[in-house]
């Protein structure tokens, strides 16, 4: 053998290749999204005062716990530590009005996690957004517990939505949209903090965690459907930027629609789920039988997300 | 990280440094059945080493001086030592080989010799209309290519004059990045966006003819014209190459340890660190110090233990990272789950086959995993299954 002059070889650590990463993670991406809901947090305890601080750390908590829990029970890694439950129990308690009853909130948020992330398998594997099937479980089965106007009578706030609803256009037409923007309006206690959460939507597009495709379709959906009805009769349809403002839709355009594991991945196909969700948005709206139906949009959206995904480009070679 | 990490153009880093005789070399074996040296025999440069029975396989020759010690299927080691002189009465031992004639050559005799001599033909006789020279830096961090167009531009003269001679090729194309200087008689010149993965040969020649198909084009990088243009240059059997150490290029024997390289380059390597030969995108990690370079060894990077997140076993949660990434415009995510569970025919149907392993998927998935590696496993899944398919075939026939 020959006589070996680099005697103490190190243990070298062997992997495929590439060598090199971006540096993202699941936690960081996690992180930056708490950051961009900071903004919105904030508006909610301003407006709402320790009554949110309350709903949103007990559902954060449940959400933690009972993913911590499922994943014992199913033997899996326990991977609390990415974040991603807080960011799901925070936006679960963005959608419940301030005045929402513990068990609401414990057992909505229990469900977001089972029904919504635990029960379909990994991180990843869910086919719909977590936050609405919690929300949809909730409102039908108990619609007066998480009906805002019911749980927050000791407030000044309306709610421009069910004002809408029972009575009509004209009440909410001197409704100011620098109000509506500013979070002043009646509703659940994260979704109508809409500058915020516009805030928070640009922090995430400038971190590049989303991407603009899907925020822009939808809005340009809500803007183009909104408008028609808005041009077809303004005595009987509210301004299409009255929906853009009130309610979840800005919630939903940012950080509902563009959850990672429920919505398409190609260009054209979030473009059109993009504009699905927005048209959703108004038909339910003005059709549907909830005031603030933007969740069962973000349901509905969801449910073509596979048939989005086939909307691809053709592959290198193929051109 | 930004995106600046994916510029290829680094300037003209000077003169390429020619590295000390390192203390032994490992030359890599790749099917060489004859060898022509036993263990203990005496060598010295440019003698034959190792003979392969294709004709468009390379011979492997020493690079240094010394004694035999070691040859197997895999390499045969060298030992540098200087060789005791010739005993009363015998001939003076020879110390080199002498140079081939090679201008007066043509054809088939032409390219025996140039086998003779160590250079692999394969890659630079292929039937082709268009000859594309990649003159980029193939990887991010690999900073060969402009000194080459500089310092060592009559080399790869040289060896662009040999390969017009070897090729079937009616046009040649040279590939630079754009604002470059450089400049080549009777060859066409292109101008590329030195951004990887632009520098990979499929998508130097969609940018050259608009078409993203390789038929009837051959690329030949910029490496290889150096090793041919080295050959053709001086008749001499082919013994060094240019490597780039972490950004500084030496010309080392071919077969010297990455151990002595880094060495060389006065890079501390510790427990747990990657060392990677080829560039960082596509290379290999090897685990063992003492491995010899190949000819077609471009790099020889360090990646310190804890620089990156190691990959993990997480489960694609859909961002859509690599599929905006992706040049070749296809799905990582949904082929790398199909390859975990094995379903072969849908990874066919998300035309796994367009994937030209530039390993963008795995730099961007925050997830951190092994994408390439899932679509490099489909490959060779879909091969094994179309051997096996093709066996059957045969067996029917009879």
């Amino acid at each position: 053998m020959a006589k070996k002059s680099l005697s103490t070889a190190p243990f070298l650590t062997v992997a495929s290749a590439p060598h090199m990463h971006c540096g993202t993670s699941i936690k960081g991406m996690m992180s930056t999204i708490l950051l961009a809901l900071l903004p919105a947090v904030i508006g909610a305890v301003y407006w709402y005062g320790m009554e949110a601080i309350r709903v949103m750390a007990l559902s954060i908590a449940t959400a933690v716990i009972v993913e911590a829990l499922c994943s014992k029970i199913m033997e899996k890694e326990v991977r609390v530590d990415d974040y991603h439950a807080v960011v799901t129990g925070l936006l679960f308690a963005f959608i419940l009005p301030a005045g929402a009853e513990w068990w609401l909130v414990v057992s909505g948020s229990a469900v977001t996690m089972v029904l919504g992330k635990m029960l379909w398998g990994n991180f990843g594997g869910a086919p719909i957004s977590a936050v609405a099937v919690g929300w949809a479980f909730c409102i039908v089965s108990w619609p007066v517990y998480i009906n805002v106007d019911a749980t927050m009578l000791n407030t000044t706030l309306v709610n421009p939505l069910t004002q809408l609803r029972y009575f009509g256009v004209e009440s909410v037409a001197d409704a100011s949209m620098y109000n509506l923007f500013i979070g002043d309006q009646l509703g659940a206690l994260g979704a109508v903090q809409v500058g915020a959460l516009l805030l928070g939507g640009l922090i995430l597009l400038a971190r590049r965690v989303i991407t603009w495709e899907i925020p822009v379709a939808t809005i340009a959906a809500v803007l183009i459907t909104g408008g028609i009805y808005y041009a077809i009769d303004p005595e009987m349809y509210a301004n299409p930027l009255f929906h853009l403002f009130t309610g979840s839709t800005m919630l939903s355009i940012f950080f509902l629609l563009t959850d990672f594991t429920s919505t398409p991945n190609t260009r054209g196909g979030k473009i059109l789920f993009g504009l699905m969700a927005g048209f959703l948005i108004i038909l339910i709206r003005t059709y549907g039988q909830y005031p603030d139906g933007v969740l069962f949009a973000v349901l509905l959206a969801n449910m073509i997300t596979p048939l989005c995904d086939m909307i691809k480009p053709k592959p290198f070679g193929a051109r | 990280m930004n995106k600046n990490i994916f510029i290829l153009t680094h300037g003209d880093t000077g003169a390429f440094e020619t590295g000390s005789v390192p203390f032994e070399v490992r030359i890599p074996l790749n099917g060489h059945g004859k060898k022509a040296v036993k263990k203990k025999a005496e060598v010295y440069p440019g003698l034959l080493v190792a003979d392969h029975s294709n004709a468009k396989i390379g011979d492997m020759h020493s690079g240094i001086t010394g004694v035999v010690t070691e040859v197997t299927e895999k390499h045969v080691v060298i030992k540098a030592q200087e060789l005791a002189p010739a005993a009363d009465g015998e001939d003076p031992k020879p110390t080199g080989v002498e140079p081939v004639a090679l201008a007066g050559l043509e054809g088939d005799e032409l390219r025996a010799a140039l086998k003779g001599l160590g250079v692999d033909i394969r890659p630079l006789i292929r039937r082709c209309d268009l000859l594309v020279i990649n003159a980029l830096n193939p990887e991010p961090g690999i900073t060969y290519a402009e000194s080459m167009l500089v310092h060592a531009k009559s080399t790869v003269n040289a060896g662009l004059e040999m390969l017009k001679r070897l090729s079937p090729a009616s046009r040649t194309v040279v590939a630079l990045p754009s604002a470059s200087t450089a400049a080549f008689d009777g060859t066409d010149i292109a101008f590329i966006n030195p951004q990887y993965p632009n520098s990979l040969d499929e998508l130097v020649v969609a940018s050259i003819t608009g078409k993203e198909s390789m038929k009837g084009v051959n690329v030949v990088d910029l490496h290889t014209l150096y090793n041919l243009g080295a050959v053709a240059e001086s008749g001499m059997p082919l013994t060094h190459t240019v490597v780039c150490v972490e950004g500084r290029n030496i010309v080392a024997p071919i077969g010297t340890p990455v151990g002595a390289l880094l060495k060389e380059a006065s890079i501390e390597v510790a427990d747990g660190d990657s060392v990677i030969m080829g560039g960082p995108m596509r290379g290999e990690a090897t685990g063992d110090l003492n491995k010899g370079i190949a000819k077609d060894t471009k790099a020889v990077f360090v990646v310190p233990a804890g620089v990156f997140q190691p990959v993990s076993d997480h489960a694609c949660f859909s961002c859509g990272a690599c599929v905006q990434h992706c040049p070749s415009r296809i799905l990582p995510n949904m082929i790398s789950r199909y390859v975990e569970f094995n379903e072969i025919d849908f990874c066919r149907q998300e035309n796994i086959g367009a994937c030209i392993e530039c390993g963008l998927c795995t730099f961007y998935c925050p997830a951190r995993r092994p994408m390439l590696q899932f679509i490099r496993l489909g490959k060779h899944k879909i091969a094994l299954e179309e051997a096996q398919v093709a066996a059957c075939a045969l067996q029917v026939d009879e």
